[in-house]
């Protein structure tokens, strides 16, 4: 049970309470028959109405009996509207009739009350009030909307509370306006409140967007008022996420990179498009599913297409996707904003979308840093002051670097970084140090950027970069064939999503085992020297899914021991056990 | 609740009583469980509680060796089996819940509910027994409650959740006709419950909530469309859910409640990032919540 304190019991006392709760248990039976049998044979009456009242009043989730009385309440408004229909009723009838059925919702309401008194948490009970609600002729909003706040303000983050709110305020036509003023008073009264920000947060996007596109559009006016109304927050408790989470939504408001998140607005597009002589290989800035993707390319075969992800071996939605052909497709490389569509021949030089490579990869600091962001930078360095030990500045100011100066400061980001994976907080070690690896992914992108996007070379080499993952490098996956990720802190590949790789490098990585890896099913050549890899048995699966593999190094490994188990097992590979 | 049970309104963590379970008591779990089992009254004719059969489930996954790997590991050092007849029975009484709408309720009599349906086929498959339901009106069940939003209904009523896309997509998945439904249709409106935290709500607007999000991200693994979130997001909010005492909450700002511990968990799980946060005191919190005398776990320390 939640929250009930366990408290020393005697014998004799546990005994009493089996008794009661046998007791309680034959009498619940009892009124259950009752109204399965009268609900069997149709009597929707008000006995029905009181026996189910009464076992709801104890337990309110029985949706059931919910159900009942929703049957029941229904063939009454059926009743009712006939009979106002009718022209054999009186008028006294017709008022009379109306006033009972009201009687009977508002009495609904009060029930639902009760059960919501006992059961704060009950989603029968809640969803009942709106059913009724929807069904008065006349509901009591302004009254309802009291009831929310009352029920808010004994506990203001009661989800079940804010979604009839919600319901609440569409119908009584509130609006977003007004929504974001209730916001403020929560907030105000307690700043401790992530549901309030979150409602504010939603309340805002409401107001602020195109109705066009979609896109959100607050302007620094009000994004620079709003991080002074959160840094109220902060400044107060800057333990608490809740400010610290809107802050962040603040901060990501207008940034560059929006484009790529999966809420966003901005049309999806394609990144790069290249051919690879079996496949062509298609990156785009977000997800797609092949529906999509057929608006792209000039075929409409939907059977060849294959999608590379780093959680699932058979996605139907991915950036990357290969249509399995030797024959290379055109594609459409136009922008939205276009008035006619560019076909591209993808023959001999690849599609490259190099100004938004550019800006995944943080090749410029281009976006002019608003006044409100140096303050919230400066913000943030003052409570780090204050308390060093609290991770929720230091973090936040971390990822405004990130945002905003991700070269400039990329020192200190990874400084900081490290600060919070070691001494701050640990707990998310691995979190930090997964940012961190992304970081400096996109430094060493950045300093062969050229080299990458060049048709000379197919190579990614990041050696010695502290990579716990390979999340980022799926942008390049129409531009690598030879990638080189020695001397990283990987502990599995079979995430990367580099599928036009055929030539891989991961030695001296902390690496036990390999699994099997979709994306790597054309490696020729494979390099795992300095390894913690130690059986033929960990590595097989791997090597069953990777029949055209020509050549394995696997030097200063524990494998070394098992080169003649290892050979039987891959008769056509040139193994490589012992450098020349 | 009492009013030490309200105190915990005010509190953020729990601190781990010197004197609480560093190791888990299988033997205890084991009777506290084999007591429900022999207890008829429970099953039959007991308050029909929506979730009675996830108790059910639950039971048979961790005891019946058939379930999850770390279940057979309990399954190792215990002598406790469900034996043939508790199988048949339970089959009987799962079937037994079915209704003439195709669905299945918590109880015989109670109406259909796809929170149901989904424990029912789930318990099927457990006992080899899914040849015994019907999956035809299994299938129109689910797709009649499916709104044209893309949305599931959880019953008749029309009560509209996440936890229901998750059970529609769940239950044709594991029956092998997972294109029954709407799935377009059903991720473009789960996708509209994604916030920028990271997280899923129940619906639109809604805030997100760990239960949820283990809903939800279930639903796109089902249907492998985990890329179209931002998982490392997702995995990050997840992640600030462990509180320095080593337990997990279901929201910012909330106590550490043992459940979490499978809802933030499993969702990591499925995201590929378990190591974002720390295993070793999740455990140890885990450990504290057994109850030393009856066995069980509850949500926190100190509670029953």
């Amino acid at each position: 049970m939640h929250f009930v304190k366990k408290v020393p019991t005697t014998e004799e006392e546990k005994a009493a309470r089996a008794k009661e709760q046998l007791k309680r248990s034959q009498q619940f039976i009892h009124a259950r028959d009752r109204i399965v049998a009268k609900r069997d044979k149709g009597e929707y009456d008000d006995e029905l109405l009181s026996l189910t009242q009464a076992i709801l009043e104890k337990n309110a989730d029985i949706y059931t009996f919910w159900n009942i009385r929703r049957t029941t309440i229904e063939m009454r408004i059926d009743a009712n509207q006939k009979l106002q229909e009718s022209s054999q009723s009186t008028e006294e009838e017709k008022k009379m009739s109306t006033q009972k059925l009201e009687n009977l919702l508002s009495g609904e309401l009060f029930l639902s009350y009760e059960c919501i008194k006992s059961n704060p948490k009950s989603y029968s009970a809640w969803y009942q009030r709106a059913w009724i609600l929807e069904r008065q002729a006349a509901p009591d909003l302004a009254k309802e909307l009291v009831l929310c706040e009352k029920a808010l303000g004994m506990d203001c983050r009661n989800f079940h509370c804010w979604d009839h709110r919600r319901i609440v305020a569409r119908m009584a036509k509130r609006t977003e306006e007004q929504e974001l003023e209730f916001s403020d008073k929560l907030i105000n009264h307690n700043f401790s409140n992530y549901s309030a920000w979150h409602y504010r947060s939603i309340a805002l996007k409401n107001i602020h967007h195109d109705e066009i596109t979609g896109a959100m559009r607050i302007d620094h006016g009000l994004l620079s008022s709003e991080l002074q109304k959160v840094k109220n927050a902060f400044y107060m408790d800057a333990e608490d996420q809740s400010a610290w989470t809107y802050t962040r939504w603040l901060l990501e408001v207008g940034s560059g990179k929006e484009f790529l998140r999966p809420e966003s607005a901005a049309p999806i597009e394609l990144i790069t498009a290249s051919f690879h002589g079996n496949n062509t290989t298609l990156v785009f800035s977000r997800a797609v599913t092949i529906p999509f993707l057929l608006t792209f390319v000039d075929t409409e075969d939907t059977t060849r297409w294959r999608a590379f992800s780093s959680t699932s071996p058979n996605p139907t939605s991915s950036r990357v996707w290969q249509y399995l052909s030797d024959s290379p497709l055109r594609v459409v490389t136009s922008k939205p904003a276009d008035e006619t569509t560019t076909w591209t021949e993808l023959t001999e030089q690849p599609y490259i979308n190099r100004s938004r490579l550019e800006t995944i990869y943080d090749v410029h600091e281009t976006t002019p840093q608003p006044e409100y962001i140096g303050e919230l930078l400066e913000d943030c360095q003052n409570l780090i002051k204050e308390e060093p030990d609290n991770k929720w500045p230091l973090y936040m100011r971390t990822l405004v670097l990130l945002e905003y100066q991700p070269v400039k400061s990329h020192e200190e980001i990874i400084a900081n970084l490290k600060h919070l994976a070691d001494c701050i907080d640990p707990k998310r070690a691995e979190m930090y140090r997964a940012i961190l690896s992304r970081q400096k992914l996109n430094f060493s992108v950045r300093e062969q950027f050229d080299r990458i996007l060049g048709t000379e070379h197919d190579q990614l080499v990041v050696r010695y970069s502290e990579l716990t993952s390979l999340e980022g490098v799926e942008y390049l996956a129409g531009l690598v064939g030879t990638a080189d990720f020695q001397g990283n802190q990987l502990k599995e590949i079979h995430r990367m999503v580099l599928p036009n790789v055929h030539n891989l490098t991961i030695s001296e990585n902390p690496i036990e085992s390999l699994q099997p890896c979709p994306s790597l099913s054309h490696l020729k050549f494979l390099a795992i020297a300095g390894t913690q890899i130690s059986s033929v048995a960990s590595v097989m699966p791997f090597f069953q899914t990777i029949p055209s593999l020509d050549r394995l190094i696997f030097c200063e490994t524990p494998l070394v021991e098992k080169t003649e188990e290892l050979r039987a097992q891959l008769p056509g590979v040139r193994l490589i056990p012992h450098w020349l | 609740m009492s009013f030490a049970g309200l105190l915990d309104f005010a509190r953020k963590d729990v601190e781990l009583p010197q004197n609480s379970p560093k190791q888990l008591l299988r033997d205890l779990h084991s009777s506290f469980i084999q007591k429900y089992e022999k207890d008829k009254n429970t099953l039959h004719n007991g308050r029909a509680y929506p979730g009675q059969w996830n108790l059910l489930v639950c039971k048979c996954d961790g005891f019946d060796g058939r379930g999850i790997e770390s279940s057979s590991k309990l399954n190792a050092n215990n002598t406790f089996q469900l034996d043939k007849m508790s199988a048949e029975d339970i089959v009987d009484y799962v079937l037994s819940c079915r209704n003439v709408d195709g669905g299945y309720g918590p109880a015989p009599g109670h109406d259909s509910h796809l929170l149901h349906t989904l424990c029912a086929v789930q318990t099927l498959i457990i006992f080899d027994a899914l040849q015994k339901a019907d999956a035809d009106s299994i299938c129109e069940y689910v797709k009649g409650l499916q709104n044209k939003d893309g949305s599931f209904c959880g019953e008749i009523s029309g009560e509209i959740d996440t936890r229901f896309t998750m059970c529609a997509l769940a239950t044709c998945h594991l029956l092998g006709r997972l294109s029954t439904v709407n799935i377009d249709s059903a991720m473009k409106f789960l996708l509209r419950c994604y916030n920028t935290d990271g997280g899923f709500g129940t619906r639109p607007g809604s805030e997100s909530h760990s239960g949820q999000i283990y809903c939800c991200v279930g639903a796109l693994a089902i249907v492998g469309r985990l890329d179209d979130i931002d998982r490392d997001r997702t995995a990050e909010w997840l992640a600030f859910r462990q509180c320095d005492s080593g337990g997990l909450n279901g929201r910012p700002e909330k106590l550490p409640d043992v459940c979490y511990s499978w809802w933030v968990l499993a969702s990591l799980a499925i995201l590929g990032r378990l190591n974002f946060i720390d295993q070793e005191s999740m455990k140890n919190f885990i450990y504290a919540c057994q109850d030393d005398e009856t066995g069980g776990f509850a949500d926190r320390p100190g509670d029953c």
